[in-house]
Protein backbone atom coordinates (compact mmCIF):
# COMPACT_ATOMS: atom_id res chain seq x y z
CA UNK A 1 0.00 0.00 0.00
CA UNK A 2 1.31 3.42 -0.90
CA UNK A 3 1.91 5.71 2.04
CA UNK A 4 -0.55 8.57 2.34
CA UNK A 5 0.68 11.87 1.00
CA UNK A 6 1.34 14.41 3.71
CA UNK A 7 -1.31 17.14 3.94
CA UNK A 8 0.86 19.37 6.04
CA UNK A 9 1.04 22.89 4.72
CA UNK A 10 3.98 25.18 5.30
CA UNK A 11 3.05 28.39 7.02
CA UNK A 12 4.55 31.67 5.97
CA UNK A 13 6.43 33.42 8.74
CA UNK A 14 7.16 37.04 7.79
CA UNK A 15 10.09 37.24 10.19
CA UNK A 16 11.87 34.44 8.32
CA UNK A 17 12.93 36.72 5.48
CA UNK A 18 14.77 39.06 7.82
CA UNK A 19 16.54 36.04 9.31
CA UNK A 20 17.59 34.85 5.87
CA UNK A 21 18.77 38.17 4.58
CA UNK A 22 20.30 39.86 7.56
CA UNK A 23 22.35 36.99 8.93
CA UNK A 24 26.05 37.85 9.23
CA UNK A 25 26.88 35.26 6.57
CA UNK A 26 24.88 36.86 3.80
CA UNK A 27 24.01 40.29 5.08
CA UNK A 28 26.85 41.96 3.27
CA UNK A 29 28.21 41.91 -0.20
CA UNK A 30 31.28 42.91 -2.12
CA UNK A 31 32.65 46.11 -0.65
CA UNK A 32 30.09 46.18 2.13
CA UNK A 33 32.67 47.87 4.31
CA UNK A 34 32.19 50.86 2.05
CA UNK A 35 28.61 51.46 3.02
CA UNK A 36 26.92 52.30 6.25
CA UNK A 37 25.31 49.67 8.40
CA UNK A 38 22.31 48.23 6.58
CA UNK A 39 19.07 49.62 7.91
CA UNK A 40 17.06 47.14 9.96
CA UNK A 41 14.73 45.14 7.81
CA UNK A 42 11.09 45.83 8.50
CA UNK A 43 8.65 43.02 7.95
CA UNK A 44 5.21 44.01 6.83
CA UNK A 45 3.50 42.77 9.96
CA UNK A 46 5.39 44.71 12.57
CA UNK A 47 3.83 48.09 12.97
CA UNK A 48 6.27 50.69 11.73
CA UNK A 49 7.53 53.50 13.93
CA UNK A 50 5.93 52.02 16.96
CA UNK A 51 7.67 50.28 19.78
CA UNK A 52 4.95 49.72 22.33
CA UNK A 53 4.05 46.18 21.44
CA UNK A 54 7.58 45.18 20.62
CA UNK A 55 9.09 46.61 23.77
CA UNK A 56 6.96 44.66 26.21
CA UNK A 57 8.97 43.35 29.10
CA UNK A 58 9.31 39.62 29.15
CA UNK A 59 6.98 38.16 31.74
CA UNK A 60 8.70 37.57 35.02
CA UNK A 61 8.43 34.30 36.87
CA UNK A 62 6.31 35.86 39.58
CA UNK A 63 3.33 36.83 37.39
CA UNK A 64 0.01 35.04 37.48
CA UNK A 65 -1.80 35.06 34.16
CA UNK A 66 -5.48 34.75 33.41
CA UNK A 67 -7.40 34.51 30.14
CA UNK A 68 -10.25 36.86 29.31
CA UNK A 69 -12.60 33.99 30.15
CA UNK A 70 -11.10 33.83 33.62
CA UNK A 71 -8.98 30.70 33.33
CA UNK A 72 -5.54 30.59 34.88
CA UNK A 73 -2.65 30.06 32.49
CA UNK A 74 0.78 28.73 33.37
CA UNK A 75 3.62 31.19 32.98
CA UNK A 76 5.43 28.97 30.49
CA UNK A 77 2.65 29.40 27.91
CA UNK A 78 2.60 33.18 27.95
CA UNK A 79 4.27 35.13 25.15
CA UNK A 80 4.33 38.85 24.49
CA UNK A 81 2.52 39.82 21.29
CA UNK A 82 5.14 41.00 18.83
CA UNK A 83 3.63 39.82 15.58
CA UNK A 84 0.12 39.19 14.45
CA UNK A 85 1.08 35.55 14.04
CA UNK A 86 1.55 35.31 17.80
CA UNK A 87 -2.22 35.53 18.22
CA UNK A 88 -3.45 33.35 15.37
CA UNK A 89 -3.43 29.64 14.81
CA UNK A 90 -3.04 28.21 11.32
CA UNK A 91 -6.77 28.01 10.51
CA UNK A 92 -7.43 31.53 11.72
CA UNK A 93 -4.55 32.85 9.68
CA UNK A 94 -5.75 31.01 6.59
CA UNK A 95 -9.27 32.43 6.89
CA UNK A 96 -7.95 35.91 7.71
CA UNK A 97 -5.64 35.83 4.67
CA UNK A 98 -8.49 34.59 2.47
CA UNK A 99 -10.74 37.42 3.64
CA UNK A 100 -8.02 40.03 3.25
CA UNK A 101 -7.06 38.85 -0.20
CA UNK A 102 -10.70 38.56 -1.24
CA UNK A 103 -10.67 42.34 -1.59
CA UNK A 104 -7.27 42.57 -3.22
CA UNK A 105 -8.78 43.19 -6.63
CA UNK A 106 -10.67 46.21 -5.34
CA UNK A 107 -8.23 47.87 -2.97
CA UNK A 108 -4.54 47.96 -3.75
CA UNK A 109 -3.52 50.95 -1.69
CA UNK A 110 -1.23 49.07 0.64
CA UNK A 111 -1.45 51.27 3.70
CA UNK A 112 -5.22 51.11 4.23
CA UNK A 113 -6.22 50.35 7.83
CA UNK A 114 -9.08 48.03 6.82
CA UNK A 115 -10.83 46.49 3.86
CA UNK A 116 -14.50 45.80 3.26
CA UNK A 117 -15.12 42.27 2.08
CA UNK A 118 -18.33 40.58 1.12
CA UNK A 119 -17.72 36.88 1.37
CA UNK A 120 -19.96 33.86 1.70
CA UNK A 121 -18.94 30.58 3.22
CA UNK A 122 -18.69 28.68 -0.05
CA UNK A 123 -15.97 30.82 -1.67
CA UNK A 124 -14.08 30.73 1.61
CA UNK A 125 -14.44 26.95 1.77
CA UNK A 126 -13.01 26.65 -1.73
CA UNK A 127 -10.16 29.00 -1.00
CA UNK A 128 -9.15 27.68 2.41
CA UNK A 129 -10.12 24.01 2.02
CA UNK A 130 -11.76 24.18 5.44
CA UNK A 131 -15.26 22.96 6.26
CA UNK A 132 -18.18 25.35 6.63
CA UNK A 133 -18.44 24.56 10.34
CA UNK A 134 -14.76 25.31 10.88
CA UNK A 135 -14.99 28.56 8.97
CA UNK A 136 -18.00 29.62 11.04
CA UNK A 137 -16.08 28.90 14.24
CA UNK A 138 -12.94 30.64 12.98
CA UNK A 139 -14.86 33.75 11.91
CA UNK A 140 -16.45 33.94 15.36
CA UNK A 141 -12.99 33.76 16.91
CA UNK A 142 -11.58 36.39 14.54
CA UNK A 143 -14.44 38.72 15.49
CA UNK A 144 -13.79 38.06 19.18
CA UNK A 145 -10.12 38.75 18.67
CA UNK A 146 -10.86 42.06 16.93
CA UNK A 147 -9.37 41.03 13.62
CA UNK A 148 -12.58 41.46 11.68
CA UNK A 149 -15.96 43.02 12.36
CA UNK A 150 -19.36 42.52 10.78
CA UNK A 151 -20.24 45.60 8.76
CA UNK A 152 -23.59 44.34 7.38
CA UNK A 153 -25.15 41.03 8.40
CA UNK A 154 -26.10 38.53 5.71
CA UNK A 155 -29.48 38.87 4.07
CA UNK A 156 -30.87 35.37 3.68
CA UNK A 157 -33.89 36.57 1.67
CA UNK A 158 -31.80 38.43 -0.88
CA UNK A 159 -29.05 35.77 -0.70
CA UNK A 160 -26.42 38.38 0.08
CA UNK A 161 -23.46 37.27 2.20
CA UNK A 162 -22.15 39.11 5.23
CA UNK A 163 -19.98 42.17 4.69
CA UNK A 164 -16.93 42.10 6.94
CA UNK A 165 -14.50 44.84 7.79
CA UNK A 166 -11.07 43.18 7.78
CA UNK A 167 -8.49 45.16 9.70
CA UNK A 168 -4.88 45.47 8.55
CA UNK A 169 -2.07 44.12 10.71
CA UNK A 170 -0.94 47.59 11.75
CA UNK A 171 -4.34 48.75 12.91
CA UNK A 172 -4.92 45.44 14.73
CA UNK A 173 -1.72 45.88 16.72
CA UNK A 174 -2.70 49.47 17.53
CA UNK A 175 -6.15 48.37 18.72
CA UNK A 176 -4.68 45.59 20.81
CA UNK A 177 -2.37 48.03 22.48
CA UNK A 178 -5.26 50.42 23.19
CA UNK A 179 -7.20 47.62 24.83
CA UNK A 180 -4.24 46.43 26.87
CA UNK A 181 -3.99 43.11 25.05
CA UNK A 182 -0.25 42.69 25.15
CA UNK A 183 0.24 38.97 25.88
CA UNK A 184 -1.12 35.75 24.45
CA UNK A 185 -1.01 32.10 25.43
CA UNK A 186 -1.36 29.01 23.29
CA UNK A 187 -3.86 26.62 24.81
CA UNK A 188 -4.55 23.46 22.84
CA UNK A 189 -4.94 24.47 19.20
CA UNK A 190 -6.02 28.00 19.98
CA UNK A 191 -4.34 31.19 21.06
CA UNK A 192 -6.02 33.45 23.60
CA UNK A 193 -5.29 36.83 25.11
CA UNK A 194 -4.04 36.76 28.69
CA UNK A 195 -3.54 39.45 31.29
CA UNK A 196 -1.42 39.53 34.43
CA UNK A 197 -3.63 38.98 37.47
CA UNK A 198 -1.40 40.22 40.22
CA UNK A 199 2.24 40.42 41.21
CA UNK A 200 3.05 37.82 43.81
CA UNK A 201 5.41 38.43 46.67
CA UNK A 202 9.09 38.32 45.82
CA UNK A 203 10.72 35.08 46.77
CA UNK A 204 12.52 34.98 50.09
CA UNK A 205 10.25 37.46 51.84
CA UNK B 1 20.62 50.29 -25.11
CA UNK B 2 19.69 47.68 -22.56
CA UNK B 3 22.41 46.26 -20.32
CA UNK B 4 21.38 43.60 -17.88
CA UNK B 5 23.24 41.45 -15.37
CA UNK B 6 21.61 38.21 -14.27
CA UNK B 7 22.81 37.44 -10.77
CA UNK B 8 22.04 35.65 -7.54
CA UNK B 9 24.70 34.59 -5.07
CA UNK B 10 23.04 31.21 -4.69
CA UNK B 11 23.80 28.64 -7.37
CA UNK B 12 21.21 26.60 -9.23
CA UNK B 13 18.54 29.28 -9.41
CA UNK B 14 18.39 29.21 -13.23
CA UNK B 15 20.72 32.16 -13.83
CA UNK B 16 22.27 30.65 -16.95
CA UNK B 17 18.95 29.40 -18.31
CA UNK B 18 17.48 32.84 -17.69
CA UNK B 19 20.43 34.59 -19.34
CA UNK B 20 20.34 32.39 -22.44
CA UNK B 21 16.57 32.41 -22.83
CA UNK B 22 16.11 36.10 -22.14
CA UNK B 23 18.93 36.97 -24.52
CA UNK B 24 17.20 34.87 -27.14
CA UNK B 25 13.88 36.58 -26.42
CA UNK B 26 15.53 39.98 -26.79
CA UNK B 27 17.15 38.86 -30.04
CA UNK B 28 13.82 37.55 -31.31
CA UNK B 29 12.31 40.96 -30.57
CA UNK B 30 14.74 42.44 -33.07
CA UNK B 31 17.44 43.70 -30.72
CA UNK B 32 20.99 42.79 -31.68
CA UNK B 33 22.03 41.07 -28.49
CA UNK B 34 25.35 40.12 -26.93
CA UNK B 35 25.34 37.45 -24.24
CA UNK B 36 28.43 37.49 -22.03
CA UNK B 37 29.33 34.62 -19.74
CA UNK B 38 31.52 35.78 -16.84
CA UNK B 39 31.23 32.53 -14.92
CA UNK B 40 34.52 30.57 -14.93
CA UNK B 41 32.47 27.37 -15.08
CA UNK B 42 31.69 28.30 -18.68
CA UNK B 43 28.13 27.06 -18.38
CA UNK B 44 26.87 28.81 -21.50
CA UNK B 45 29.58 27.26 -23.69
CA UNK B 46 28.85 23.86 -22.15
CA UNK B 47 25.08 24.21 -22.45
CA UNK B 48 25.16 25.31 -26.08
CA UNK B 49 28.27 23.25 -26.91
CA UNK B 50 30.15 26.25 -28.26
CA UNK B 51 33.81 26.18 -29.16
CA UNK B 52 34.89 29.74 -29.79
CA UNK B 53 38.39 30.66 -30.89
CA UNK B 54 38.74 33.13 -28.03
CA UNK B 55 37.12 33.57 -24.66
CA UNK B 56 36.35 36.39 -22.24
CA UNK B 57 39.84 36.22 -20.77
CA UNK B 58 41.36 36.68 -24.24
CA UNK B 59 39.10 39.62 -24.90
CA UNK B 60 39.96 41.35 -21.62
CA UNK B 61 43.62 40.47 -21.08
CA UNK B 62 44.88 39.97 -24.63
CA UNK B 63 42.70 42.83 -25.87
CA UNK B 64 41.48 40.89 -28.90
CA UNK B 65 38.75 42.61 -30.92
CA UNK B 66 35.28 41.58 -29.74
CA UNK B 67 34.12 40.28 -33.16
CA UNK B 68 36.99 37.78 -33.03
CA UNK B 69 35.82 36.45 -29.67
CA UNK B 70 32.07 36.14 -30.13
CA UNK B 71 30.07 33.39 -31.77
CA UNK B 72 26.73 33.97 -33.49
CA UNK B 73 24.28 31.39 -32.17
CA UNK B 74 21.10 32.66 -33.79
CA UNK B 75 19.78 35.67 -35.63
CA UNK B 76 20.73 38.82 -33.73
CA UNK B 77 22.38 36.87 -30.90
CA UNK B 78 26.11 36.59 -30.24
CA UNK B 79 27.84 34.95 -27.30
CA UNK B 80 31.10 35.79 -25.57
CA UNK B 81 31.99 32.59 -23.77
CA UNK B 82 33.93 31.96 -20.61
CA UNK B 83 36.21 29.15 -19.54
CA UNK B 84 38.45 28.22 -16.61
CA UNK B 85 40.93 30.92 -17.67
CA UNK B 86 38.40 33.44 -16.44
CA UNK B 87 39.50 32.67 -12.86
CA UNK B 88 43.09 33.47 -13.75
CA UNK B 89 41.87 36.61 -15.46
CA UNK B 90 40.15 37.68 -12.26
CA UNK B 91 43.41 37.30 -10.37
CA UNK B 92 45.15 39.53 -12.92
CA UNK B 93 42.40 42.14 -12.76
CA UNK B 94 42.81 42.38 -8.99
CA UNK B 95 46.07 44.23 -9.46
CA UNK B 96 44.75 46.71 -12.00
CA UNK B 97 43.75 50.26 -11.28
CA UNK B 98 40.01 50.89 -11.59
CA UNK B 99 39.46 47.18 -11.60
CA UNK B 100 35.67 47.44 -11.21
CA UNK B 101 35.55 49.33 -14.52
CA UNK B 102 37.42 46.72 -16.56
CA UNK B 103 34.34 45.42 -18.41
CA UNK B 104 33.01 48.91 -18.90
CA UNK B 105 36.25 50.12 -20.47
CA UNK B 106 36.73 47.03 -22.61
CA UNK B 107 33.18 46.93 -23.98
CA UNK B 108 32.56 50.64 -24.42
CA UNK B 109 33.77 50.75 -28.07
CA UNK B 110 31.35 47.96 -29.00
CA UNK B 111 28.26 48.99 -27.09
CA UNK B 112 26.78 51.08 -29.85
CA UNK B 113 26.57 48.07 -32.13
CA UNK B 114 24.20 46.21 -29.84
CA UNK B 115 20.63 46.75 -28.75
CA UNK B 116 21.04 44.66 -25.63
CA UNK B 117 23.87 43.13 -23.62
CA UNK B 118 23.12 40.40 -21.10
CA UNK B 119 25.77 39.25 -18.63
CA UNK B 120 25.60 35.96 -16.77
CA UNK B 121 27.68 35.88 -13.58
CA UNK B 122 29.01 33.21 -11.25
CA UNK B 123 27.06 32.42 -8.08
CA UNK B 124 29.65 33.97 -5.81
CA UNK B 125 30.77 37.27 -4.42
CA UNK B 126 33.54 38.06 -6.84
CA UNK B 127 35.32 40.90 -8.57
CA UNK B 128 33.89 39.81 -11.91
CA UNK B 129 30.43 40.22 -10.47
CA UNK B 130 31.34 43.74 -9.38
CA UNK B 131 32.72 44.45 -12.88
CA UNK B 132 29.50 43.15 -14.41
CA UNK B 133 27.37 45.27 -12.09
CA UNK B 134 29.35 48.41 -12.85
CA UNK B 135 29.07 47.73 -16.56
CA UNK B 136 25.38 46.80 -16.67
CA UNK B 137 24.02 48.87 -13.77
CA UNK B 138 20.78 46.87 -14.00
CA UNK B 139 20.60 43.63 -12.05
CA UNK B 140 17.91 41.02 -12.60
CA UNK B 141 17.71 38.54 -9.75
CA UNK B 142 16.28 35.09 -10.47
CA UNK B 143 15.01 33.38 -7.32
CA UNK B 144 14.16 29.70 -7.32
CA UNK B 145 11.62 28.31 -4.90
CA UNK B 146 13.85 27.64 -1.91
CA UNK B 147 14.83 29.78 1.03
CA UNK B 148 18.56 29.87 0.31
CA UNK B 149 17.97 31.50 -3.05
CA UNK B 150 15.99 34.25 -1.27
CA UNK B 151 18.99 34.67 0.98
CA UNK B 152 21.25 34.86 -2.08
CA UNK B 153 18.94 37.45 -3.60
CA UNK B 154 19.27 39.57 -0.47
CA UNK B 155 23.05 39.31 -0.65
CA UNK B 156 22.92 40.38 -4.31
CA UNK B 157 20.79 43.41 -3.44
CA UNK B 158 23.25 44.41 -0.73
CA UNK B 159 26.19 43.89 -3.10
CA UNK B 160 24.51 46.14 -5.65
CA UNK B 161 24.02 48.84 -3.00
CA UNK B 162 27.59 48.50 -1.74
CA UNK B 163 29.20 48.62 -5.17
CA UNK B 164 26.91 51.44 -6.20
CA UNK B 165 28.14 53.54 -3.30
CA UNK B 166 31.73 52.35 -3.64
CA UNK B 167 32.19 53.27 -7.29
CA UNK B 168 29.52 55.99 -7.51
CA UNK B 169 27.55 54.18 -10.20
CA UNK B 170 23.74 54.04 -10.24
CA UNK B 171 23.51 50.26 -9.88
CA UNK B 172 20.11 48.92 -9.00
CA UNK B 173 18.20 45.67 -8.82
CA UNK B 174 15.62 46.14 -11.56
CA UNK B 175 13.45 43.13 -10.87
CA UNK B 176 13.07 39.85 -9.05
CA UNK B 177 12.25 36.84 -11.19
CA UNK B 178 10.71 33.78 -9.51
CA UNK B 179 12.06 30.72 -11.33
CA UNK B 180 11.52 26.95 -11.31
CA UNK B 181 8.03 27.59 -9.94
CA UNK B 182 6.00 24.49 -9.23
CA UNK B 183 2.75 25.35 -7.47
CA UNK B 184 2.29 21.78 -6.26
CA UNK B 185 4.99 22.23 -3.64
CA UNK B 186 3.91 23.87 -0.40
CA UNK B 187 7.25 25.67 -0.17
CA UNK B 188 6.50 27.51 -3.42
CA UNK B 189 3.74 29.47 -1.71
CA UNK B 190 5.97 30.38 1.21
CA UNK B 191 8.87 31.50 -0.99
CA UNK B 192 6.50 33.46 -3.24
CA UNK B 193 5.32 35.39 -0.19
CA UNK B 194 8.94 35.98 0.83
CA UNK B 195 9.69 37.35 -2.64
CA UNK B 196 6.68 39.63 -2.37
CA UNK B 197 7.88 40.80 1.02
CA UNK B 198 11.39 41.38 -0.35
CA UNK B 199 9.91 43.31 -3.24
CA UNK B 200 7.97 45.61 -0.92
CA UNK B 201 10.87 46.09 1.49
CA UNK B 202 13.32 47.16 -1.20
CA UNK B 203 10.86 48.50 -3.78
CA UNK B 204 11.91 46.06 -6.49
CA UNK B 205 9.23 44.85 -8.90
CA UNK B 206 8.55 41.12 -9.29
CA UNK B 207 8.25 39.76 -12.81
CA UNK B 208 5.85 37.01 -13.76
CA UNK B 209 7.00 33.60 -12.43
CA UNK B 210 8.85 31.16 -14.66
CA UNK B 211 7.21 27.77 -14.35
CA UNK B 212 9.16 24.58 -14.16
CA UNK B 213 9.30 22.73 -17.46
CA UNK B 214 11.00 19.55 -18.60
CA UNK B 215 12.01 21.20 -21.83
CA UNK B 216 14.72 23.14 -19.96
CA UNK B 217 16.64 19.99 -19.12
CA UNK B 218 15.91 18.48 -22.51
CA UNK B 219 17.23 21.55 -24.31
CA UNK B 220 20.40 21.56 -22.21
CA UNK B 221 20.95 17.92 -23.00
CA UNK B 222 20.46 18.58 -26.69
CA UNK B 223 22.80 21.61 -26.41
CA UNK B 224 20.16 23.83 -27.91
CA UNK B 225 18.11 26.80 -26.85
CA UNK B 226 14.61 26.23 -25.56
CA UNK B 227 13.17 28.20 -28.47
CA UNK B 228 14.80 25.79 -30.92
CA UNK B 229 13.64 22.67 -29.10
CA UNK B 230 10.04 23.63 -28.38
CA UNK B 231 8.89 27.06 -29.54
CA UNK B 232 5.57 26.55 -27.75
CA UNK B 233 7.01 25.58 -24.36
CA UNK B 234 5.28 27.18 -21.40
CA UNK B 235 8.61 28.21 -19.92
CA UNK B 236 9.41 30.09 -23.11
CA UNK B 237 6.09 31.91 -22.90
CA UNK B 238 6.94 32.88 -19.33
CA UNK B 239 10.38 34.16 -20.29
CA UNK B 240 8.94 36.07 -23.25
CA UNK B 241 6.38 37.72 -20.97
CA UNK B 242 9.07 38.53 -18.38
CA UNK B 243 11.30 40.00 -21.09
CA UNK B 244 8.50 42.20 -22.38
CA UNK B 245 7.74 43.43 -18.86
CA UNK B 246 11.41 44.06 -18.22
CA UNK B 247 11.72 46.09 -21.42
CA UNK B 248 8.74 48.16 -20.34
CA UNK B 249 10.33 48.69 -16.93
CA UNK B 250 13.68 49.76 -18.38
CA UNK B 251 12.66 51.46 -21.58
CA UNK B 252 11.67 54.91 -20.27
CA UNK B 253 14.76 55.12 -18.09
CA UNK B 254 17.14 53.90 -20.75
CA UNK B 255 15.63 56.23 -23.30
CA UNK B 256 15.79 59.20 -20.97
CA UNK B 257 19.38 58.28 -20.14
CA UNK B 258 20.25 58.17 -23.82
CA UNK B 259 18.56 61.45 -24.60
CA UNK B 260 20.22 63.13 -21.66
CA UNK B 261 23.66 62.06 -22.79
CA UNK B 262 23.17 63.13 -26.39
Amino acid sequence: MKPARSKKTQDFDPSELADLILTPAVGSGVGSHLIHQASPFKTTVVLKDRTTVVSIDEPTVDMIWVTEAGDLVPQSRVKPIRLIQDILNAAEQTVYDALWNHASGIHQNGQQPSRLVQAGYHPLMKQTLLSKKTIQRVIDRLIAKDFIAVEHPADIYERKPTVYRVFAFGSILARLEERGRLHAARIGLGVVYVHPLRQSQPKGL
Amino acid sequence: MLKLMIGNQKGGVAKTTTAITMARCLADQGLRTLLIDSDPQGSIAVTLRLKPKAYLSNFILDQLPLPDCVLAVSDNLEVLCSNRETSAMEQRIFTMYGREHVFQNALRPYEAGYGAIVVDVAPSISLLQACSMVFCQNVLIPISMDTLSVSGAGATIFSAQAISEGVHAPIRAVALLPTIVNRRYALTGVVSQMIEQLSQAYNIPVLNPIRTDQVVGRAARMHKMIADVDPHAKVLDDYAAATTTLLKLLQPQELSHETSTV
